[in-house]
């Protein structure tokens, strides 16, 4: 693992994806009017400023030092509680499932998104037996569709592939 | 994006299918609508006046089918109503999905966003819920000025504050329209969320005055909070005003919100007049009448040529001060 | 006036009044629960069958709805990190790391006593205020809606004290986030780079349900098992544990009370905020702050009474002017209408008996929605002993499902999905959430404020120093942002005495 200013660079992707995010923000808001660019701007720049006093506490620099102590207490190493380390493919395969689920959504619709996603994590990843695993995803769908399909009246997305 | 979910699937099919199987035509598919719920697209949030006025009608327009069926307003606000619009447009034109819009409002917003979602033109009108509002200029009860004249004499100092809405709402394009007509200077103060927002605001003392439509003025009278200087009608209201006539700027009176009821492009013109029919008896029920005299609404039964008369209407207006209200 | 009030309250004696407030509070429990349902759902959907009802009767079951949903709310938040409604996700903070610990049951009895002692406070307070409503509405307008933003936003970000930079920056990325969409001020859209969905912003409730349900359900999953540790807690579960909690805390609660109170009668900050500000006041009023996020009671205590007592006070503005504090209250408005109730000082005149009978419906569904909630506290704590597998998957579906129930937008499942990525990095990199959820929800009142402030007396920055109440809060936020200086003088002050004295 790389350090840089004694930090492995994983901990600052995060706020280099913010000052990313940031500097879009930013450069998009002065295409707009003075009037309307003002609020977002201002805000943009302090965030700005915010995410490099970020970026400078998680080096091990005597300044970036300083300034965890001063601002971010609780995180500094002395005081930092152990954090359960999980293995990074387990956090990215468990977020990629709600992940896969919204695009189901989005192709297939809530009926047939719903009782798939459901069998799938049951049966497939959580090796549940199928004797749990279809009644309850039954269940699940028959309850999203009679709450708001019939007590709503509200048309539940069918999905981009059955509604072109 | 309709059959799959709806109870109704059943029965309808049991009732259609004989029809289906047979292979009549739209005509008589017409003479047994309608066969099930009929769905009403409010493009607004519940609550605000264009859902309360379908709320109070369609209840009695389902009295007035052939079959009885129920009416089931949805409400889909999302980007300031373009959504709904947008979802009544591309709905299916069986009869089953209608909805209702505003105008000028829809027109406004349609500049704003720049969307070809839709075309008002291509709408199939079915009536109106309501008559065109018009508007009053109205000061706070507290305030120094007291009559129209007052006003104008306060522009010749300086601009009259104004608290409206957004750019996207009609109380704003009215605000603007109306004080260029009557020659008077103001300063807008905008971004107030809602009609009772704005109103209070000019109450409060915040702003000098505000433009508020005759249901909401007549509330607000009679709570004893404003005080109307003048009427944007023809015929004020309210007797011992200055309106349009006095004034001598009738355009005034053409500055209105018009809630219009509609169904898809390409509706048949059976189902068209079936619907209408039942709208215009719904809107002279006693019982929708009754409500509106307790709540200063006047509702007047519109044919669906009548209907298309007032969009022409509305279009050329809005067509002819577009560059003004785009213009800050 | 007294006579009203008993009647009010002698109203909701009939049998089949009643029931209907036991059947809006039924109703209020499950739309509360159920994530993007939420009371202003429920009163819609209830409308076409008040019809035929009296107003009073209309008005009882719409208050029966409206009292309950927070405690649905905080039922899920507490078990499922699941904000039932926007309000409900400052109780997700607190409430699902005792979840975790096996201690639901204590979270839900006493999230729901704190319900009800903040509705009868702020009920009682309601009766007090509603006479001189009318002017306490006219005394707050734009400045002072932008100082109690601001101060908000502060108290806030100093209650995330132990991280406070990471605090800032969630509150600076909140910030932006709500400038996307269309500018009420001076027209046009921002931020949206051609997506419709985005004119009106980011929509809040999506977001919430996805930095809270889901980015807990992913984190579930991760590390498998139940939602709580050990089964031994949650089988140990009492009735009354929770109850005995609130009234241990008597002051939290009414701290909370008192800033929901406040708040609601004020058209101006709304319930989401109100729940954050309760905690984070209750986080700095704290002997140990730390403890907070961790499972500390009082974190579950003090916004639930903050909600239930502003959705009282929330009436006030609604009744009196029409201006309704959030979405439920428009669709009240709505409700109101209908049934012939013009809001305003003549409703006031005119229909006391029916108003006082709804804050009557409403505190009663409100205490007895936490009876049932204590009631059925045992049951309800098993849910944390289900097994990952099975319920991150059904709570996934139902958050989804409920997220796009709210307008029938499929982008807000979409949204709900990004925030939950974005919830679980800012839970794995430790970024506090409550920040960006009240930089969300304040960054547009600010801007709009500030706006309109500048435009309102003789221009500028003059309007702030022409209102009594404006100093007054300028004041408040000054003293805030001295306090924290204050106390490392004063301790540092101390310490010098103590070493020189020796």
């Amino acid at each position: 693992m790389k350090h840089v200013f004694g930090t492995p660079i994983v901990d600052y992707l995060p706020t280099l994806g913010l000052l990313l995010l940031t500097v879009m923000y930013l450069v998009t808001g002065y295409g707009y009017a003075p009037e309307a660019r003002t609020f977002p701007v201002t805000v943009a720049w302090v965030a700005i400023a915010l995410v490099l006093l970020d970026l400078l506490s998680r080096t091990k620099t005597p300044a970036g030092e300083a300034v965890t102590r001063w601002l971010n207490p609780s995180t500094s190493a002395g005081k930092l509680e152990a954090q359960t380390h999980y293995a990074l493919s387990k956090q990215i395969a468990a977020a990629a499932w709600p992940i896969g689920f919204v695009a189901l959504i989005v192709l297939t619709g809530f009926l047939v998104a719903v009782p798939v996603f459901v069998m799938a994590s049951m049966y497939f990843r959580g090796k549940r037996s199928l004797l749990i695993s279809i009644p309850v995803s039954a269940a699940a769908t028959l309850f999203i569709w009679f709450l708001f399909a019939q007590i709503l009246q509200l048309e539940l997305y069918p999905g981009v592939l059955f509604n072109p | 994006m309709m059959k799959f979910t709806r109870r109704d699937v059943m029965i309808s099919a049991g009732l259609a299918a004989p029809a289906l199987l047979a292979g009549r035509p739209a005509r008589a598919a017409a003479a047994e609508f309608p066969t099930r719920n009929i769905q009403f697209v409010i493009p607004y949030a519940p609550g605000g006046g264009f859902d309360i006025y379908v709320r109070v009608v369609t209840p009695m327009m389902e009295k007035y089918f052939p079959k009885r069926v129920s009416i089931v307003p949805i409400n889909v606000a999302s980007g300031a109503g373009s959504r709904g619009v947008t979802q009544l447009y591309r709905a299916k034109p069986d009869g089953y999905t209608i909805g209702i819009l505003n105008v000028p409002g829809m027109f406004i917003l349609q500049q704003q966003q720049g969307s070809a979602a839709y075309d008002l033109n291509k709408f199939t009108w079915i009536g109106a819920i309501g008559d065109g509002e018009r508007y009053f200029i109205n000061v706070g009860v507290n305030s120094p000025v007291k009559t129209f004249a007052d006003l104008k004499a306060l522009s010749a100092k300086r601009p009259i504050k104004f608290s409206v809405t957004g750019p996207e709402g009609t109380a704003y394009m009215a605000t603007k329209i109306g004080a260029q007509l009557l020659g008077l200077k103001t300063q807008l103060i905008t971004g107030y969320k809602g009609s009772a927002d704005y109103i209070i605001a000019a109450v409060r003392g915040d702003s000098d005055a505000v433009v508020a439509a005759v249901p909401t003025t007549m509330r607000f009278l009679r709570g004893g909070q404003l005080r109307p200087v003048i009427s944007f009608e023809s015929r004020s209201s309210i007797p011992g005003l200055p309106d349009a006539t006095s004034v001598g700027q009738p355009e005034l009176e053409k500055i209105s919100v018009e809630r219009l009821v509609a169904g898809p492009p390409g509706l048949p013109a059976e189902l068209q007049n079936i619907l209408s029919a039942a709208l215009a008896k719904a809107v002279t029920d006693p019982a929708v009448t009754k409500w509106g005299k307790e709540n200063d609404v006047v509702m007047k039964p519109k044919t669906p040529q009548e209907t298309v008369a007032i969009l022409t209407e509305q279009k050329a207006f809005f067509e002819k001060w577009k560059t003004a209200l785009s213009a800050s | 006036m007294l006579e009203m009030w008993l009647s009010g309250f002698q109203g909701l004696l009939h049998v089949d009044v009643f029931l209907f407030v036991v059947l809006g509070m039924a109703i209020g429990l499950v739309f509360g629960a159920i994530p993007g349902l939420g009371g202003s759902t429920a009163i819609a959907l209830l409308i076409p069958l008040t019809y035929s009802m009296e107003p009073f009767t209309a008005l009882a079951l719409a208050g029966g709805v409206m009292g309950s949903v927070p405690m649905g709310g905080s039922i899920t938040s507490i078990l499922l990190n699941t904000p039932g409604t926007a309000p409900n996700a400052a109780t997700c903070l607190d409430g699902h790391p005792l979840a975790q610990q096996g201690k639901a049951g204590l979270a839900i009895g006493a999230a729901g006593s704190a319900n009800a002692i903040g509705a009868i406070i702020g009920t009682i307070s309601v009766l007090i205020v509603l006479p001189i409503a009318n002017d306490i509405v006219l005394l707050f307008g734009p400045p002072e809606f932008f100082l109690m933003s601001v101060f908000a936003l502060i108290v806030v970000a100093t209650a995330t004290r132990g991280k406070m930079l990471r605090g800032l920056v969630t509150g600076a990325f909140g910030l932006m986030i709500a400038y996307i969409g269309y500018n009420d001020i001076a027209g046009g859209e921002r931020f949206t780079y051609g997506i419709e969905y985005l004119w009106d912003g980011i929509h809040l409730v999506p977001a919430l349900i996805g930095l809270f349900a889901v980015a807990e359900m992913i984190n579930l999953t991760v590390k498998g098992g139940t939602v709580a540790k050990s089964a031994t807690a949650v089988k140990i579960t009492s009735m009354t544990s929770g109850l005995f909690e609130t009234f241990r805390h008597l002051g939290t609660v009414l701290r909370g009370s008192l800033i929901g109170t406040t708040v609601g009668a004020i058209p101006g900050l709304g319930g989401t905020v109100v729940a954050f500000l309760s905690y984070s006041v209750t986080v700095q009023a704290s002997k140990n702050p730390e403890s907070f996020g961790k499972g500390n009671i009082q974190g579950v205590i003090a916004p639930e009474a903050a909600i239930c007592a502003h959705d009282c006070s929330a009436l006030i503005p609604t009744l009196t002017f029409g201006i309704p504090a959030g979405a439920e209250m428009a669709v009240f408005l709505g409700l109101l209408i209908i049934h012939g109730m013009q809001p305003g000082p003549l409703m006031l005149r005119d229909h006391q008996v029916e108003i006082y009978g709804l804050i009557w419906a409403l505190t009663a569904s409100c205490v007895f929605a936490s009876f049932v909630g204590l009631a059925f506290v045992r049951v309800l704590a098993k849910i944390t002993l289900i097994d990952s597998s099975i319920l991150v998957p059904l709570v996934l579906s139902t958050a989804f499902a409920g997220s796009y129930a709210i307008d029938m937008s499929i982008e807000n499942v979409v949204v709900t999905g990004v925030f939950g990525l974005l919830g679980y990095l800012m839970m794995r990199y430790d970024y506090p959430r409550l920040m960006i959820i009240v930089a969300l929800v304040l960054g547009g009142n600010i801007e709009r404020n500030l706006h309109q402030s500048m435009l309102m007396g003789e221009g500028g920055w003059s309007i702030f120093f022409a209102r009594n109440i404006s100093i007054v809060l300028m004041i408040a936020i000054v003293a805030l942002l001295a306090l924290p200086i204050f106390r490392a003088l004063f301790k540092y002050w101390r310490v010098r005495t103590v070493s020189v004295g020796e």
